[in-house]
């Protein structure tokens, strides 16, 4: 231990500009996140649908030779179809939904309660940017893991059927618009339901039952009035789908909304979420319970 | 005495509850600069009144200022009040460097000014050894100092440390003793707080005593001191052989009785100056080389301090 330095003698610290601090905390935020194995279930859930396609491939080519993609669903354009059902029903609906869930819930909960979130609020910075950097360093995390996982499960369809055919298509100007598309879209998914379980992770202090609301509402959507449909995340998703999954159910489906409306909606609800959110940090106490 | 709310801490008439629990009831003070010690039984309320402080908690009613600037500002408020929090806990896998130098660098501080100053502070607390260790395999008394350097390292002109002396061994604390001795000087806040009397008050300018949510005496109390010497400080000590130690110790000044524990694994000691103490223990050590599972002040006789200040304050 040296006395040599007086702490009286240093510098003063110059206060830095906002934008500087909320790239210094994303930053601690992705390392933070890269640590321990708890990423791991949404990078599963990323590209799980991609497993699973690369496995059907591999069983029909070991076990039904005879059993072209063509026979089954016909044309490319049906085949098509059936990737945007997939897509819709696993990728959106399951895979997004709860990839955000496990990054997005944790935000706050897991500092909460590891009893560490304290130093963020003890530094001299607004809470708004804890709020900030936890929701960016969750988006840049799902959002590569979620375009990625899209892409490559684009691609894994692919490899279905006679790959003389598929492959041009998939290496086509339109074939590659269509999976870059795929991919905005699980972007902006992990948009919209990171802010979504942002909020929800602050303001419960148990959230299983408003995420279990939130996946019953998102899932009965198609059986809700055209009206209510469009409170709910997955039909702008849908909205977007290049192709319009079909659906077999009888019910009144909305009017796809077109996609620069939906678009704006999305980034509307993503910020009002966040709004809600940076003023539940700014209120939030924080003692970890009476036996800290 | 100055009165420029720039330079006090004030508390107006706080009243925080936990729901129905009461965490500190009616509390106005006005701390000025120098160290001051918060003391007071588990649960009395120093935790509450020290998060208060530093803007984790809100006041249920009630105000207050720290130097001018409202607790609800944490922006401006925490350039000047470094906290070192009771909870021992850390972010996953950091490690001392990071763990202050990430602090530092949401200051204001470049990277690599960042890395040199968070080394330097390390360095001032005696952990430069163990800077590139994770965090979590710390010991106790690390993990204490480790938790100081952060506190300190942005040079805040106000210092709260909610039992700092906690886990740390006789060297250790005399050393960390020195750091607030030369913090609290040239106009600085350092408030400590401690549930043993008698740790604190000899470095304190002040002492605020707490029982029960209520601040039941503050300023230089008269007779705190007196009522010390009436009931000296036990302080256990456990080794593997404590013979040489306690005949060394028997014989200082600062000693006023020890009893050998039955099981020849340790003794108790009075003294009237835990310092002075500490200081005979660590020259052993160092002279001896004994090896000391603790040494650690035994609380229950400050009921008795407790009790004459309460019943008289
Ligand atoms: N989150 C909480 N919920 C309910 N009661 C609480 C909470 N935090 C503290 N309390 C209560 O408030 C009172 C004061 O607690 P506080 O932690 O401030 O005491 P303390 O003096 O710091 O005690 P210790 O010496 O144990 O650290 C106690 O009665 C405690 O039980
Ligand atoms: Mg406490």
């Amino acid at each position: 231990m040296s006395a040599s330095v007086n702490p009286i003698d240093r510098p003063a610290i110059l206060s830095r500009g906002r934008w500087a601090q909320l790239r210094v905390l994303t930053r601690q935020e992705l390392r933070l996140r890269a640590t321990g194995l708890w990423s791991l279930p949404p990078l599963l859930l990323a590209f799980g649908p991609t497993f699973l396609l690369l496995f059907i491939v591999v069983v029909k080519h070991l076990f039904g030779p005879g059993d072209s993609a063509q026979e089954i669903v016909g044309g490319l354009a049906d085949w098509r179809q059936a990737f945007a059902e997939v897509f819709h029903s696993l990728m959106l609906r399951v895979c997004v939904f709860f990839g955000c869930a496990a990054v997005f819930l944790n935000s706050f909960r897991s500092a909460v309660a590891g009893r560490y979130l304290h130093y963020s609020y003890l530094s001299p910075l607004r809470r708004e940017l804890v709020v900030a950097a936890k929701y960016l360093s969750g988006l840049i995390f799902t959002g590569i893991a979620f375009m990625l996982g899209s892409l490559t499960m684009w691609t894994a369809a692919h490899l279905d059927g006679p790959l003389g055919e598929t492959l041009p298509a998939l290496f086509s100007a339109q074939g590659l618009r269509l999976g870059l598309t795929y991919a905005g879209i699980s972007f902006l998914g992990c948009l919209g339901y990171g802010a979504v379980f942002l909020a929800l992770g602050l303001r419960f202090k148990n959230p299983i039952f408003p995420t279990l609301f939130l996946m019953v509402w998102e899932s009965i959507n198609l059986f809700l009035p055209a009206g209510l449909q469009k409170l709910s995340i997955i039909h702008y998703l849908q909205s977007l789908g290049p192709i319009p999954a079909k659906t077999q159910l009888i019910s009144v489906v909305a009017a796809p909304t077109s996609a620069p409306v939906s678009i704006i909606g999305l980034l509307l609800v993503t910020m009002g979420l966040l709004w809600l959110s940076m003023r539940w940090a700014r209120g939030m106490e924080l003692d970890y319970g009476s036996d800290a | 005495m100055s009165t420029d709310p720039r330079e006090l801490i004030l508390f107006q008439e706080v009243s925080k509850f936990y729901g129905e629990v009461l965490g500190i009831n009616r509390v106005s003070l006005s701390i000025p600069p120098g160290i001051t010690s918060l003391v007071g039984p588990n649960g009395s309320g120093k935790s509450t009144l020290m998060n208060l402080m530093t803007g984790l908690l809100h006041p249920t009613v009630g105000r207050i200022s720290v130097r001018g600037t409202a607790t609800d500002d944490p922006e401006r408020l925490h350039r000047l009040v470094g906290y070192c929090a009771q909870p021992d806990t850390f972010p996953p896998a950091a490690t001392g460097l990071s763990f202050v130098a990430g602090f530092l660098e949401i200051c204001g501080l470049g990277r690599r000014a960042a890395q040199l100053r968070a080394e330097e502070t390390i360095d001032q607390l005696g952990l430069s050894d163990a800077a590139g260790r994770k965090v979590a395999a710390y010991s106790k008394g690390m993990r204490q100092r480790i938790k100081l350097a952060r506190a300190i390292a942005h040079d805040p002109p106000v210092l709260v440390l909610d039992e700092p002396l906690n886990g740390l061994d006789p060297m250790a604390r005399a050393e960390v003793i020195a750091l607030f001795r030369r913090w609290g000087a040239g106009g600085r806040h350092l408030i400590v707080s401690s549930h043993i009397l008698h740790e604190v008050d000899l470095l304190s300018d002040q002492v605020i005593l707490m029982n029960q949510g209520y601040v039941v005496a503050e300023g230089d109390i008269q007779g705190v001191r007196g009522e010390m010497t009436r009931h000296p400080l036990q302080i256990v000590v456990r080794c593997a052989d404590p013979r040489p130690l306690a005949a060394r110790l028997i014989g200082a000044d600062s000693v006023t009785d020890l009893q050998l524990h039955a099981d020849g694994g340790g003794f108790f000691a009075r003294t009237r100056d835990p310092e002075g103490f500490y200081r005979l223990v660590q020259d052993a050590v160092l002279q001896e080389g004994l090896i000391l599972e603790t040494v650690m002040p035994v609380d229950d006789d400050v009921g008795a301090v407790y009790q004459y200040l309460i019943g008289e304050a």
